[in-house]
């Protein structure tokens, strides 16, 4: 599993990006370490609830992906400096202040990589 | 020397200087001769600096002891590359990485209390005063040896270090200490992350990029992968304002590892194309220092390696294991040999994509650069795609470009007897004089060159001239073929060489030589695999070209071994053995750090009364339970997922029939520790060893520990190969060894391997004059085959192995029932070459 320090966390995931929307909860990650191809995403976690990739879209350039669909066969080409939009369908219910998320994503490099961050609203 | 440094580059003594860089590990490569080849071989392809780590752990084996002497004498590295006129990048860690057991930091670091490596616990800082006591020990030892040289034009603190919050007061406090200690080069650190981590405590931002680590995939597959380098300038100039970015580590290769695919599929992935994209990509950003990791392969001998890699580091770089140039080497020296007749040192960005290419396409790149040293500019261009592509420039040039290829192409270069326009083709390199030159162009098919401001010029090609300026168009070009152009008393010849013949193009005092596959030997010894027709062409020659003919043996016979002895080597299973000498454990605990044991061998030794059902065992990395001399139960456990190492507790139910129900029983216990974590993504403590052993039900057992094999060999006994073959489970270690002689052939460079292809068994470990040299493991690791590297041979020489293999029975199976098993482990030659003075050449 590949954790990252929480320094680049901070800048990966765009704080004050988490809100409730009509379809349930979104939040927004932007690729500031280099082109990345990402074959999967496991599940996202908000505070202790988790979410399996059925219910996750990713929005890349104004497009949606069912994270579900994502595979090493149908990669998600993630560029540098891109910016994501993750929607989970499910989550209906944010805390009031601190919410913890954490995603599960596959690189094609390095494997497992564990992307957790906190948000308040 | 005076070294100084602006946004575009270093500045030494008064001149810009374009370093380029490729890495050696004189830690890999055991012995004066190797390093002396390597290096050799870099400067021949036109490198101008060696890029070094220092490792700690290889000269320090016991706290406060230091070994500068034999092989591990760096002034004689050192010495050798002032000698070659190279630049040195020192990197003395503390921590180096490079696949290292413990990332270069000495095993006994480990049990220093209140210890935390490198300052850092679970990913946050920690600050601790006993690592940092020793690490003033060792940059006390190493830096004063470094302050001997002038030609160090660089230092690194640390290697590819962050915390959680990025504190910056370990990166200070190195780069203070190294000041302190005399350290005048400019300080680096070098960012694995590529963010700017630590750019306002260095002087030079540096970071290391490896776009392809994941071999399993082909980069060809995804054009983004270079998307790191294509905005370094963008993204990462801003760093350090006002000194020059610096790829510390650009990628030429990448490491195999235990049960990985093999050399020979990483060298397929990293051939031509790769380094010769990364590299144009580096330099198209207005990057003047790189460092190519790896320029040469290595071996990770004795215990160098960490845990997840096998004894081949090849690396698949520019110079092999071995030390034979492979294909990216010609690559690398054809760019160096372009970089060295135009001193790129100093441009600015012009142009970029629909600038330069109106219509744009897919998976393409393109950038012009102004050059401000050359009074041109220069156009990088790039295809992804798997098909030519032909693009039309802003200026009305057309270029060309085959798949998977990358261009530096000149706009308006002034050369003696012309301008040089605009040309599809590459500069491959340049002879001059004063008033002479010869300007080498590669051959490549669909584009032309423009040239003009001549007064006359002579030719055997078809050329196309019009108002003073002449075309030569690509597919018109004969390999060798001129065109020599004049203006005054001055002359400009332009030879068109084809890839095979830049290949063995050598530019050597102002002297163009073609022919010899490699130089070694401070370029002094040309090197020839065949019978060949060597070309010379000097400024001078009024002919195109001399020539001299140059024969080879025609086989040289690699050495016999001899017959080989067959030893008995693990007395220890016996339950009689005596372990008077033996330690006891150290508070209960069985790791090797507790208590202190860092060979590659631990063996545990202990009694018990009464009965034993089962047995829990987490041990790292191979291990064989022995219940009362036979063999119970064995395991290996060398597993990574995404590179973390796997833990895994084993359970075993215990064989009834070898208990003494009313008599005192003996546990023992050998482990094969490979090495420990590299610490890159793991901890570094993590301990080798038996983690943990319980027995069910639980017994009280008193349990004993030693290092290493038996080390008197006079304790193994000898016996005729087919008596150990038969012998009981006990014998499960083997030692057999040979000899043979070198005989000494001068002007030979014939490096040598050990052929296991064949062998009769599973693994082993490698010993070449007492010094080991290889694991084989054949289910684990595709090397099959183990260097012999030159510095540890002598004429008489002593190959031993010992066998570890586990399921005897599947040996007899197998035949293994006498010593003619052996003769399927023979040396062989890879390839041998003859060696000719250069001088003699040229």
């Amino acid at each position: 599993m590949n954790i990252l320090p929480s320094f680049i966390l901070k800048r990966i995931y765009q704080k004050g990006s988490l809100k409730k929307t009509k379809e349930g909860v979104s939040f927004k990650l932007r690729n500031i370490l280099g082109p990345g191809i990402v074959t999967g995403i496991n599940f996202i976690k908000i505070n202790d609830e988790k979410y399996s990739s059925s219910v996750i879209k990713i929005i890349k350039s104004g497009a949606a992906t069912v994270a579900e669909q994502i595979s090493s066969k149908n990669p998600l080409i993630f560029k540098l400096n891109e910016d994501i939009t993750c929607v989970i369908q499910d989550c209906l219910e944010l805390q009031q202040g601190l919410n913890n998320i954490m995603v599960e994503l596959i690189s094609k490099d390095v494997g497992k990589v564990n992307v957790t961050v906190s948000d308040v609203i | 020397m005076l070294i100084n440094y602006d946004r575009y580059s270093l500045i030494i003594d008064n001149k810009r200087k374009l370093i380029r860089s490729a890495a050696i590990h004189y830690f890999r490569l055991p012995g004066r001769e190797l390093w002396r080849d390597r290096l050799s071989k870099l400067k021949a392809a036109g490198y101008n600096a060696v890029d070094i780590y220092f490792c700690w752990a290889y000269h320090s084996t016991e706290p406060g002891k230091y070994d500068f002497t034999g092989i591990r004498d760096i002034r004689v590295l050192l010495d050798i590359a002032a000698e070659l006129e190279m630049y040195v990048i020192a990197r003395p860690g503390p921590y180096i990485n490079a696949e290292v057991s413990l990332g270069g930091l000495p095993a006994w670091l480990l049990n220093q209390p209140d210890i935390h490596l490198r300052n850092r616990k679970d990913g946050d800082f920690v600050y601790s005063e006993v690592f940092m006591k020793y690490l003033r020990e060792w940059y006390s030892r190493i830096i004063p040896i470094l302050n001997e040289y002038h030609n160090i034009i660089a230092f690194q603190v640390e290697n590819e270090y962050f915390t959680n919050e990025a504190e910056p007061d370990y990166i200070q406090e190195l780069y203070d200490l190294a000041r302190s200690m005399g350290i005048k080069a400019p300080i680096f650190h070098n960012d694995v992350l590529g963010v700017g981590l630590y750019s306002d405590i260095v002087n030079i931002y540096a970071f290391d990029n490896y776009p392809t680590i994941n071999v399993n995939f082909d980069w060809r597959e995804f054009p983004d992968t270079f998307g790191i380098l294509d905005h370094a300038e963008e993204n990462l100039g801003s760093c350090k304002e006002d000194s020059p970015l610096y790829v510390a580590e650009l990628q030429s290769g990448w490491y195999d590892k235990w049960s990985g695919p093999g050399y020979e599929h990483i060298r397929e992935l990293f051939g031509r194309e790769h380094i010769n994209i990364v590299t144009k990509t580096v330099l198209s950003q207005g990057i003047t220092m790189f460092n190519h990791y790896m320029g040469c392969g290595g071996t990770s001998w004795d215990q160098i390696p960490s845990s997840e890699v096998y004894t081949s580091y090849d690396f698949a770089a520019l110079v092999s294991e071995p030390g034979l140039p492979g294909e990216s080497y010609y690559k690398a020296k054809e760019i160096n040999y372009f970089l060295n007749a135009f001193n790129l040192s100093s441009t600015d960005l012009t142009a970029r994509g629909s600038e330069v290419t109106p219509t744009e396409t897919e998976n393409t790149f393109a950038i012009i650069r102004e050059d401000n040293l050359n009074n041109c500019k220069w156009l990088f261009i790039r295809n992804l795609n798997k098909e030519k592509m032909d693009f039309e420039l802003e200026n009305g040039n057309m270029v060309s470009v085959k798949p998977f290829d990358m261009r530096i192409l000149p706009i308006g270069p002034g050369l003696k007897a012309c301008k040089l326009d605009f040309s599809g083709m590459s500069i491959f390199g340049k002879v001059e004089d004063k008033d002479n030159e010869i300007l080498l162009m590669l051959i490549e098919n669909d584009n032309e060159l423009k040239l003009s401001g001549f007064d006359n010029y002579k030719t055997s090609l078809p050329v196309e001239k019009t108002d003073n300026r002449l075309v030569i168009k690509g597919e018109n070009l004969q390999n060798l073929a001129y065109c020599k152009l004049t203006r005054g008393n001055k002359t400009t010849k332009i030879m068109f060489l084809d890839q095979d013949t830049a290949d063995k193009t050598w530019i050597l005092e102002n002297k163009i030589l073609i022919g010899p596959e490699f130089l070694t030997d401070n370029q002094q010894k040309a090197a020839f695999s065949e019978d060949t027709e060597v070309k010379i062409i000097s400024l001078q020659d009024k002919t195109d070209f001399e020539t001299k003919q140059i024969k080879v043996p025609q086989e040289i016979d690699p050495p016999e071994l001899q017959e080989w002895q067959h030893f008995n080597a693990s007395p220890e299973i016996d339950p009689a053995y005596d372990t008077s000498s033996w330690n006891f454990l150290r508070e209960g605990r069985f790791d090797c750090i507790t208590n202190e044991v860092y060979d590659s061998y631990i063996w545990y030794k202990g009694t018990f009364k009464g009965h034993l059902d089962e047995i829990e065992i987490n041990a790292k990395h191979c291990y064989a339970i022995y219940l009362n001399g036979k063999q119970i139960f064995y395991f290996d456990c060398l597993v990574y997922e995404e590179g973390c190492e796997v833990p895994e507790k084993i359970t075993f139910n215990v064989d009834k029939h070898l208990l003494y129900e009313k008599e005192v029983n003996e546990l023992t216990v050998l482990v094969q520790n490979l090495g420990f974590d590299r610490g890159f993504q793991n901890e570094l403590h993590i301990p080798r060893g038996i983690i943990s052993i319980k027995t069910f039900p639980e017994k009280e057992i008193e349990w004993q520990i030693r290092s290493g094999l038996t080390p008197v060999i006079e304790e193994w006994t000898e016996t005729l190969p087919e008596n150990l073959d038969s012998a009981s489970d006990s014998s499960y270690i083997k030692y057999i060894c040979s000899g043979f002689e070198l005989l000494n052939i001068t002007d030979i460079y014939n490096p040598l391997v050990l052929d296991l292809l064949e062998a009769p068994f599973k693994r082993a470990d490698i010993f070449l004059n007492g010094y080991m040299i290889g694991r084989y493991w054949k289910t684990k690791s595709p090397q099959k085959q183990f260097y012999l590297p030159e510095g540890l041979l002598a004429e008489k020489n002593i190959i031993s192995l010992v066998v570890w293999d586990i399921k005897p029975k599947n040996l007899l199976e197998k035949g293994y029932k006498s010593s003619e098993n052996c003769v399927k482990i023979k040396i062989r030659n890879i390839k041998p070459f003859k060696l000719i003075s250069a001088g003699e050449l040229i």
